[in-house]
């Protein structure tokens, strides 16, 4: 089992689990009280001297070497993990008259493997392979580490203030791990981790107390680990809704309503790769979709056409056209509000108004939505057209200024 | 070496005229640590050793139940009939291993060892 090519750390635990462990059930051996706690102490004692191993030796390798050692040994924990299923399910039970211990030296084997493990994922995270299987025993034991806390950690959630739905969408996760010791899509290292990352979090949210915007904290902290359940997703949807009716009938103010949720869901650090289940879309991608629908919604239907106010000598429908296409108009207004050379709050209006007065290069529909639905995509083409528009004035500016001997 | 006394669970041998080597084999069980254990004090006893190597190396399993008769019987006895020196050899075997340690009296007669040649070392500069 040991790897050829690197130093291997994990001799010693897999001397005990496949030399030792054996022996003891071949000679009949039990256990008793006071050789659990050693065997406890000597297998942390044993566990800290791997991580300062692998912390030792990782300096002497290059850097694709490293990942080959972190995942070498990765590996080797699981394999030790699975061979432990030799001895029994292992089992906190302490012994008794039929049970020698075995499954209990098991259990303790384990938790140091579980141990290892995390030292790995969190030390070498760069290097560690989050798609790893995980064998049965290994999501029991997180599993049963999990249950454990879970009565404690929705009375910790009441406590501080938050709802009681809203606990329950947040732990149904947790829940649903601890009795089926599965999420949706199989289990791998990166899923067991997320509920683990995110059960610390949480722990640090009830630990500051109800001080500031728990409830505030906590979408803060989901839609950052792109906790992407159907049921966080709803209650987002229904909180919005409900602060939508607070200004039932006024459009403008529903707009910026709609609108503050987007700017807060685009202003979320997510956290790049984390994902409560893998196999559903991003929760960021899900609610932009919802609010742009809601805002389309709120302007195509709730508001009148803008009409334009009749001027002496000019034809009723003219248009100014501008050389750009509908996006980078789109863009060039987003950078007017950004700079503050556009002074007017409702970005909303404006945008239905440019609809109205200017004419884009392109056969687009130059919908007051589609304008505004163009804001917010950038890329750096329509960047680099619009930049190449204002270089080209400031150019003209600077030609000008030159010509009639100004500063 | 000269053989002094051989059982299942253990073989015992004069290295010198004062190094007495005692290598136990195998599972240990309470009665074969006492039986040994007597055997040991009487040849310690009857052939003036001073210094014990005491090698657990090929020891398997835990003995944790001795480890009361080990500590608080046999090791008194052995320094009544003259001990010395006590060189002790621990087993790979993390079980008998852990009974070692618990059964170690802290003194500055016994001293702890996983190689046979440092231990042996160690005794052989002893008085």
């Amino acid at each position: 089992m040991s790897t050829p090519k690197f130093k291997y750390e994990l001799q010693e635990l897999e001397n005990i689990i496949v030399i030792d462990l054996a022996t003891f059930v071949e000679d009949e051996s039990r256990v008793d009280d006071w050789l659990i706690d050693d065997f406890k102490d000597a297998l942390r004692r044993k566990v800290e001297k791997v991580k300062m191993s692998m912390q030792h030796s990782i300096i002497y390798y290059k850097d694709d070497e490293r990942e080959t050692y972190i995942q070498e040994h990765q590996q080797a924990i699981i394999r030790l993990t699975v061979y432990l299923n030799t001895y029994g399910v292992p089992n906190p039970a302490p012994p008794s008259i039929n049970n020698s211990g075995i499954e209990l030296l098991s259990h303790y084997l384990l938790v140091a493997l579980e141990d290892l493990l995390s030292y790995v994922e969190t030390r070498y995270a760069k290097y560690f392979d989050p798609d790893t299987w995980l064998p049965q025993n290994y999501l029991s034991l997180t599993a049963a580490g999990l249950h454990t806390e879970l009565d404690n950690l929705h009375l910790s959630l009441l406590a501080i203030g938050v709802e009681r739905e809203f606990a329950n969408i947040i732990l149904q996760p947790f829940w649903k791990f601890a009795v089926t010791q599965s999420m949706s899509t199989g289990t791998t290292y990166s899923q067991t981790s997320y509920l683990k990352h995110l059960k610390l979090e949480l722990e640090k949210v009830i630990k500051a107390g109800a001080t500031g915007n728990v409830s505030k904290t906590l979408h803060t902290l989901l839609n950052g680990l792109n906790f992407n359940s159907p049921e966080y997703f709803t209650y987002c949807t229904k909180f919005i809704q409900q602060e939508l009716k607070k200004v039932d009938d006024n459009d403008s103010d529903q707009l910026y309503v709609l609108s503050r949720f987007y700017k807060y869901l685009h202003q979320v650090p997510v956290q790049l790769g984390a994902a409560l289940d893998t196999s559903r879309p991003a929760l960021f991608g899900l609610l932009a979709d919802w609010l742009r629908a809601e805002l389309e919604y709120i302007e195509m239907n709730n508001l009148g056409p803008i009409t334009v106010p009749s001027v002496q000598g000019v034809t009723a429908g003219f248009k100014i056209l501008m050389a750009m296409t509908i996006t980078q108009l789109s863009y060039f207004i987003h950078v007017l509000f950004q700079t503050g050379a556009i002074l007017n709050k409702n970005k909303s209006m404006v945008t239905r108004f440019a609809a109205v007065i200017f004419q884009p290069t392109t056969q687009e529909s130059m919908a007051g939505s589609n304008v505004r639905k163009k804001l917010y995509e950038k890329n750096d083409s329509v960047r680099q057209a619009v930049r190449a528009i204002l270089v080209k004035c400031i150019a003209y500016i600077d030609a000008d200024t030159g010509e009639s001997g100004g500063c | 070496m000269e053989p002094l006394h051989t059982s299942p669970s253990i073989e015992i041998k004069r290295i010198t005229n004062h190094i007495l080597y005692c290598n136990w084999v195998g599972p240990q069980t309470p009665e074969s640590i006492t039986t040994a254990g007597a055997t040991i004090i009487q040849i310690v006893k009857e052939g003036d050793f001073r210094k014990v190597l005491n090698d657990n190396a090929r020891v398997t399993g835990p003995w944790n139940t001795s480890v009361p008769y080990t500590l608080n019987q046999w090791f008194p006895a052995m320094m009544d009939s003259g001990l010395k020196h006590f060189a002790w050899v621990y087993s790979p075997n993390i079980f008998a291993d852990l009974s070692a340690r618990r059964a170690t009296p802290i003194n500055n007669i016994v001293k702890s060892f996983y190689d046979y040649n440092e231990a042996l070392s160690w005794l052989a500069v002893k008085p």
